[in-house]
């Protein structure tokens, strides 16, 4: 019987924290229908205007192409590096590979906040103007323990006679890799990159640190709130998170669908 | 000739403070079928893989024919290797997984094409080529990861436990296959393997394997009928081993053995007078005979197929295992009976 209460009591706590979290983003998904500039009850009308703000307003579409651009590469880069050091990792027998694994995978468990201003203190030391491909650079740092973590995974997974088979037969390493390793890990490295893109996207306090007048998304929503509070930020909220969502369940889906 | 010779030379590995293999000598010869035969943990395949280069070794040479390959990473060496799980690649069609080192050769695809659907008619699979080898069954995989070994024509094929992963059945005759396709192609064939009788079927000469060491070389025969270790008569084939001392010696590769078991027994072998020694006896080598002199109390008749299989024991309690071959009579569990040891029948052992 106390097994039963306590998976009632368990099951009602996740319903309290997923109401934590998702009533706040649904409150602001119906009043970005709203065509009052205020938040209040009952809502006058119901209106599609804010959205198309988001498309008219320059500025949020220039913040939206850069973001897109930089989280792009930053994914690519990191899902490159990613497979590069996950590769070694499971392969390279050599002095330090456990210090050198827990270095590649600490930025994980640093304050994001920590890593932004150490990141600008020493790239104005070494005299870099900031900038957005500087940003990018900064979250590839951010986002490779996610891809290490991912492809190390699987590649750990893979029988090692099939790169040894290709060897045998005349492949070298490289070829080996390209041509039994990466088919392996095909849905692994979509997977990885979506993922990466979804924090990518996201992520704002590096871009902040690092970028001067190249705004992207998240900066121009928290520059829009400093300045003072706009409906369209609603409107651009809900579907900064639709977007995100969409990708972080398909990364998922993909990562449990197992690779061919 | 394609086939190359192997030669190793005080080849060792060491895993850390593990020792796998040690020290070995082993001359393979050009075009020969030679078996690693060996319980597991023996070192036979961490040999096999030294010697297509998937291992490093910690000491010695390897020669494939005149050439030193010691430190030739496994694409530049003249050797095959089919593994136990064959290792297709799983998202390559049959057709390009059998092509594969053809295409590292750099062959143009019309080349790769022909000799792929050459191997595929040859091992019986027209028409599979362009099927992924999820698709296929476990012998047709391992026909598939034969032929794409064998496309190469390389001087030296590596089998690793080449029929581990298949039933018995199955596994019996493609033991005869495998035979047949190493006359056919001529090629040296390296095998490793644990299961004994596979060793006899396939090989030309098998290495019976313990403990990271050559126990014994020889042909299947000469493995069978001159064990030299109570090891190697106890992995190849059963036996009993009884204990004696050398009486008068009877040259002609004869000694005379006084034992407590059997009496005087005439062995084959050689040995010091009044050392003790170990003899082996095949069970098929001991004869029931109820005036023999040597007499033993039957505890246990086994049912084998071929020959019913008597557990006796000898007068002074050592066990001995007897082949009666079908159709003679057999005598009732628990009653006395006679044994008799032709000379020659019982094999000393080195200590």
């Amino acid at each position: 019987m106390t097994g039963a209460i306590t998976t009632r009591g368990l099951t009602l706590l996740f319903w309290i924290i997923a109401a934590l979290i998702y009533l706040p983003i649904g409150v602001m998904a119906v009043f970005s229908f709203s065509s009052a500039r205020y938040q209040i009850l009952p809502i006058p009308a119901y209106t599609t205007d804010w959205y198309a703000r988001v498309f008219t307003d320059g500025q949020y579409s220039a913040g939206f192409a850069n973001s897109i651009l930089l989280a792009a590469t930053v994914s690519l880069a990191a899902t490159l590096i990613g497979f590069a050091c996950a590769y070694s990792l499971v392969n390279a027998r050599f002095p330090g590979k456990t210090a050198f694994t827990l270095l590649v995978l600490a930025p994980l468990a640093v304050p994001l906040l920590l890593v932004g201003i150490a990141l600008r203190i020493w790239t104005t030391m070494l005299g870099l103007q900031p900038s957005l491909p500087l940003a990018g650079v900064g979250q590839v740092l951010y986002v490779l323990p996610l891809a290490v973590l991912n492809l190390r995974n699987r590649i750990a997974q893979l029988p090692k006679s099939h790169e040894e088979a290709a060897w045998a037969l005349g492949a070298s390493r490289l070829r080996a890799i390209v041509d039994v390793i990466l088919p392996a890990c095909q849905t692994s490295l979509l997977a990885t990159f979506i993922l990466c893109f979804t924090f990518a996207f996201d992520e704002f306090v590096i871009a902040y640190f690092l970028t001067n007048f190249s705004i992207t998304l998240p900066i121009k929503i928290w520059t829009t709130l400093v300045t003072g509070f706009d409906p369209t930020i609603n409107a651009l909220g809900t579907m900064v998170f639709a977007f995100s969502l969409l990708l972080g369940v398909t990364a998922q889906w993909l990562l449990m669908r197992k690779d061919p | 000739m394609r086939a190359k010779s192997v030669t190793l030379r005080g080849v060792s590995k060491s895993f850390g403070q593990v020792q796998a293999v040690c020290a070995q000598d082993l001359e393979v010869r050009a075009g020969e079928f030679l078996t690693l035969l060996g319980p597991s943990g023996c070192g036979k395949t961490t040999l096999l893989r030294m010697i297509a280069g998937l291992e490093a070794v910690s000491t010695g040479t390897i020669f494939v024919g005149d050439e030193d390959v010691t430190s030739h990473p496994p694409n530049r060496r003249d050797t095959s290797i089919m593994f136990q799980d064959y290792a297709l690649f799983p998202h390559k069609s049959v057709r390009d997984n059998i092509a594969y080192g053809l295409k590292m050769r750099g062959q143009p695809e019309a080349v790769r094409s022909k000799a792929a659907e050459g191997w595929l008619a040859r091992i019986g699979l027209e028409g599979y080529g362009k099927r992924l080898p999820s698709a296929l069954s476990g012998g047709q995989r391992q026909r598939v990861a034969l032929a794409r070994a064998l496309i190469l024509e390389p001087g030296v094929l590596l089998l690793d436990e080449p029929l581990g992963a298949l039933d018995a059945g199955l596994r019996r005759h493609l033991q005869v296959e495998l035979r047949r396709l190493h006359r056919d192609v001529g090629l040296t064939f390296i095998a490793v393997t644990h299961d004994q009788e596979e060793a006899m079927t396939m090989s030309d000469r098998i290495a019976v394997m313990r403990e990271g060491r050559i126990e014994q070389l020889g042909t299947p025969a000469d493995i069978y009928d001159h064990p030299r270790t109570e090891f190697v008569a106890r992995f190849v084939g059963r036996c009993s081993v009884i204990e004696g001392r050398v009486g008068t010696g009877d040259g002609g590769g004869m000694v005379q053995v006084e034992t407590a078991a059997l009496g005087l027994v005439l062995a084959k072998g050689t040995g010091l007078r009044g050392a003790n020694l170990r003899l082996a006896l095949r069970p098929e080598a001991l004869i029931l005979d109820q005036t023999g002199p040597c007499r033993a109390r039957v505890t246990d008749a086994v049912f084998t197929g071929n020959a019913i299989r008597l557990t006796l024991m000898a007068a002074d309690g050592t066990g001995l295992e007897l082949d009666l071959p079908r159709g003679a009579p057999v005598p009732a569990t628990g009653s006395e009976t006679g044994v008799r040891l032709p000379p020659g029948a019982a094999i000393v052992l080195a200590s």
